[in-house]
């Protein structure tokens, strides 16, 4: 990877040299490239050329590079960074050497040093014109023919936030790694996949190598990525006693856990800790218990007011305190700024209800938890809960579930749910309601879907498994079982809501058509929530499927009052013409629905009926509150040539070309400034977009009929 | 106003929408031992604050503090007032709306101190002579589900937890059953167990002010008419 500070001045052989190369094969003048961009450096490629790096500003270079037989232009998009603005017209030029043929490739910063520059073009030039369904299908298509070449693809589809096919990819590497840089991509690729396999391979090299140094910071990353097996034999490899105390107490061996402890005093504090609180009889017995526990409260307080951040002390401590029935001051050591542990809220609930015995006892029946502290205890020795976001898999349950039931015994309160399949989503909310009121308790009282458990053992790969949260009718959690591991990791929630969000987003790498229909099997699942008919409706609005998409969001609004179901059937409505329905729905939710996604549409409305003055002042507003919503600046620019507001039209033009240069350029627009304000132009940009009016994604089909998904530049 | 203060911003909730959303609960609220909520409590749950209507419209500092008042910082002679105008307001339109919103902020304020309030309450509720087992049934139900109804504009994920009020770690407890309050996501929370016959689906408008100082009150007005209005569709299942 080229330095990112300053670089070494080239001396003026090699400035001639590059120029020369440049210059005269350049196929197109780079609307991104100053004439003026400094070479900053000059380096010898493996393949024997030669790579001319040009940069300005604080994030943008160019990479020029000499391939046998003739010069590539190798292009570093910093947009993939997150940047936008004047580099998405880099980004955009590559895009269009792409159609050309004029052999544009993306350099994907230090992974290009480690695998193929040409995968990862190919899927940054895709994802930058809205294909990442294609860029992903490309790299999927046939497979790599070397570590390296497999890390760039696995870096690629990272980059166009395809996860799963990057898991894939990296799950069918060739295990030859070649150097000390391969291995290092491959840790941080697989720990950002959640690929636990590789853990094995590179630890294994590292060891071989004697590299303790480099040893240790895999284990850590092996043990958040979930690969507990992989860190514990990095950790005997390095003769990490403390990790694998760790990893002991999290299984639930106490004994283990304490020979291991000895020598580091922390953990062996969590250790002490975890043995009072998960062995022996609760409450104290003796004054000896009393004195006991108070000499270990004692030295947990002084541990945590030396490390206020040390979360997992803390929690211990409290749970300590609770044990010995000091609610008092198990409520004033809570953190309650922390969100999301399974053990916090647990004893949340606990503390919360000082002073008031009757509460305690209610509440806890009546969330069917029925020795709150053994259920505590289940959560084994694991107080760090470790978060992880997740997606769903049910396709992998019902294999689980039929090949080890076991697993689903180990652990109360878990509903098979992919077990009952066939079975309609009633009869499964049903059954997850009846199984949290009769007392199936979660590890965590009930109450937390988050929580770490000892599985008893190892070797259930894959293994997946959904919650019922308490009786609120999410379908709930999801857990998950690292291959190879012996911890069972149960990880952050997935609500109906968030699922479809997540949904939503896959569009960028993943065929509009096949997304939609998985959000509505998502609204099918969880029939009380209107979230995923909406992000089903909104899809088809982008899709051009007005019909459907009024089908969504107007199923959305007959199971709530949520404000999206009447925008997005206004916005249906509208886009099938049927104008007086839209207004008529709009205005039936108008208490909710003082908001710029409304007036975007309505403002089109009106403007396509001849009320330039109305249009104005919706779309003015619309793009005042929320400037990052590309459909209503090209509705604001149609106004302002209504309007006969030329400088508001230029800019309006401006700002389309800015932050949809894809767009702009497939409808014939320039970039920069003078992006051309024409009606002609806004109408094609309109129509290309079809029901797009999104500030997060736009989308639109291209004019080879292809439908595309992009972030937008800002 | 509710003002729920968070790392970067104080959050801003009028309190006629907090009342509205404890309206939507009650209208949502259904168990073995009270299969439904009449319409008519439903309204008076909902209508309880609307009393603060004009107070919500801008902020007032709080000079002390250079924060805006909030509903429990406001100075107790407004506050009376506008419990005042909000009860008058409700008995134009429901006795038993001004009947429950008046035995709930007599409970806020100090009869020893306040008698003159607490007397002329006192005289409302006589006059208006809603059926006692009524009132104490309707008052219990607005009591906890108004206090719901704070905890979900109180203690949502992202506030500052050290601000949180003692009074928020009371348990909503209806008829007997106490109902914990969970938090899924910024925006989806649930009662464990659930009373509620279908989620709940409010849409939750604030503003969110800078967590700066105000050295006056133009200053918090500036900052208040530079906010956007901002509306979260929030979920209680």
């Amino acid at each position: 990877m080229t330095a990112t500070g300053a670089a070494g001045a080239p001396d003026a052989g090699e400035s001639a040299r590059a120029a020369a190369l440049v210059q005269p094969p350049l196929p197109v003048a780079w609307r991104g490239l100053p004439a003026a961009a400094p070479l900053a450096e000059l380096l010898p490629t493996r393949e024997g050329g030669l790579r001319a790096v040009f940069r300005w500003g604080l994030a943008r270079e160019v990479h020029v590079v000499t391939r046998p037989p003739g010069p590539q232009q190798v292009v570093r998009p910093a947009w993939v960074a997150g940047v936008g603005g004047d580099e998405v017209h880099t980004a955009v030029a590559a895009v269009r050497d792409v159609l050309d043929s004029r052999g544009a490739a993306a350099f994907v910063g230090r992974w290009g040093a480690v695998g193929d520059p040409s995968a990862a073009a190919d899927a940054d030039a895709l994802a930058g014109l809205g294909l990442g369904h294609r860029a992903v299908a490309r790299l999927l298509r046939t497979p790599a023919l070397s570590t390296r070449e497999a890390l760039a693809r696995a870096r690629a589809l990272l980059r166009v936030g395809a996860k799963p096919a990057a898991a894939a990819v990296l799950r069918a590497t060739p295990g030859v790694w070649l150097d000390r840089l391969t291995l290092e991509a491959a840790t941080h690729i697989a720990a950002e996949c959640g690929v636990a396999e590789l853990f094995d391979v590179v630890v294994a090299r590292l060891v071989e190598a004697g590299d303790r140094a480099g040893v240790a910071p895999l284990v850590q990353l092996a043990v958040q990525a979930g690969a507990f097996d992989a860190a514990a034999r990095g950790a005997e490899a390095i003769d990490d006693n403390a990790t694998l105390a760790t990893l002991a107490l999290w299984r639930g061996d106490l004994g283990s856990a304490r020979a291991l402890a000895a020598g580091d005093a922390r953990v062996v504090l969590v250790v002490d800790a975890a043995a009072a609180c998960l062995g022996g009889e609760q409450p104290p017995r003796d004054e000896r218990d009393v004195e006991a526990m108070d000499a270990l409260d004692v030295r947990l307080a002084a541990s945590v007011a030396a490390d206020p951040s040390d979360h997992e002390l803390r929690l211990w401590r409290v749970e300590l305190l609770v044990r010995g029935g000091r609610m008092e001051r198990a409520r004033a050591a809570l953190d309650r700024r922390e969100q999301g542990n399974p053990a916090e809220h647990a004893l949340e609930a606990l503390v919360d209800d000082v002073g008031e015995p009757s509460d305690v006892e209610s509440t806890l029946a009546a969330l069917g938890v029925e020795d709150p502290l053994a259920a505590l205890g289940r959560l084994g020795g694991n107080r760090t809960a470790l978060p992880t976001v997740v997606l769903e898999d049910r396709t992998t349950l019902p294999t689980v579930v039929s090949d080890h039931p076991g697993v689903v015994a180990e652990l109360p309160g878990v509903v098979p749910e992919a077990s009952a399949e066939g079975e309609d989503a009633d009869r499964m909310r049903l059954k997850a309601e009846s199984a949290s009121a009769a007392g199936a308790t979660l590890p965590s009282g009930g109450r937390s879907g988050s929580a770490t458990l000892p599985s008893g053992g190892s070797g259930h790969p894959g293994v997946v498994a959904t919650l019922p949260s308490g009786g609120s009718g999410h379908p709930g959690v999801v857990a998950k079982l690292p291959s190879g591991g012996s911890g069972l990791r149960l990880l952050g929630r997935v609500t109906s809501r968030l699922r479809a969000i997540d949904t939503q987003h896959t569009v960028l790498w993943r065929d509009g058509a096949e997304v939609a229909d998985e959000l509505d099997a998502i609204a099918v699942r969880d029939p009380r929530d209107p979230f995923a008919l909406t992000y089903a409706g909104e899809l088809r609005l982008w899709l051009g499927e007005y019909e459907e998409a009024a089908d969504r969001f107007a199923r959305a609004c007959r199971l709530s009052n949520a404000r999206w179901g009447y925008i997005g059937l206004g916005a249906a409505l509208s886009l099938l013409g049927r104008g007086d329905e839209a207004v008529a729905t709009w205005d039936a939710g108008v208490a909710r629905l003082e908001y710029e996604a409304t007036w975007t549409y309505l403002g089109e409305l009106l403007l396509a009926r001849g009320d330039v003055a109305g249009a104005g002042v919706h779309l003015a507003q619309a793009v005042r509150t929320r400037p990052d919503r590309l459909g209503a600046w090209v509705g604001y620019g149609r106004w302002a040539l209504a309007a006969g507001d030329a400088p508001a039209a230029e800019n309006a033009a401006a700002e389309v070309a800015r932050r949809a240069p894809a767009l702009w350029a497939q409808v014939g627009g320039a970039s920069g400034a003078a992006a051309g304000a024409d009606d002609a132009l806004f109408a094609a940009a309109l129509a290309a977009l079809r029901g797009n009016r999104s500030s997060h994604l736009y989308s639109f089909f291209g004019a080879d009929g292809v439908w595309r998904c992009v972030r937008p530049g800002r | 106003m509710v003002v729920q203060p968070r790392t970067e911003a104080l959050r801003c909730i009028a309190q006629v929408v907090h009342g509205r959303l404890s309206g939507a609960i009650a209208a949502a609220w259904s168990t073995a031992s009270r299969a439904t909520v009449s319409d008519r409590l439903v309204d008076a749950i909902a209508r309880h604050d609307d009393g603060w209507a004009p107070v919500d419209r801008t902020p007032i500092i709080d000079p002390r503090r250079s924060v805006p008042y909030d509903f429990m910082t406001l100075p107790v002679d407004e506050r009376i007032a506008i419990y005042a105008t909000g009860i008058d307001a409700l008995e134009a339109s429901d006795p038993l709306a001004a009947t429950l919103a008046s035995m709930h902020f007599s409970a806020f304020v100090d009869a020893s101190t306040h008698p003159e309030f607490a007397a002329r309450e006192a005289a409302r509720r006589e006059r208006l002579a809603a059926d006692p087992a009524t009132a104490a049934d309707g008052y219990g139900l607005l009591q906890q589900l108004d206090l719901l109804s704070l905890l979900l504009c109180l203690r949502q994920p992202g506030s500052d937890a050290d601000a949180w009020p003692r009074w928020s770690r009371t348990p909503v407890r209806v008829d007997g059953v106490v109902h914990t309050l969970e938090w899924h996501t910024e925006w989806e929370a649930a009662l464990v167990p659930s009373p509620l016959r279908a989620p709940v689906v409010f849409e939750l408008a604030y503003v969110d002010l800078p967590r700066t100082p105000f050295e006056s009150q133009r200053a918090l007005l500036a900052a208040w008419d530079a906010a956007p209005r901002m509306t979260a569709t929030l979920m209680l299942a």
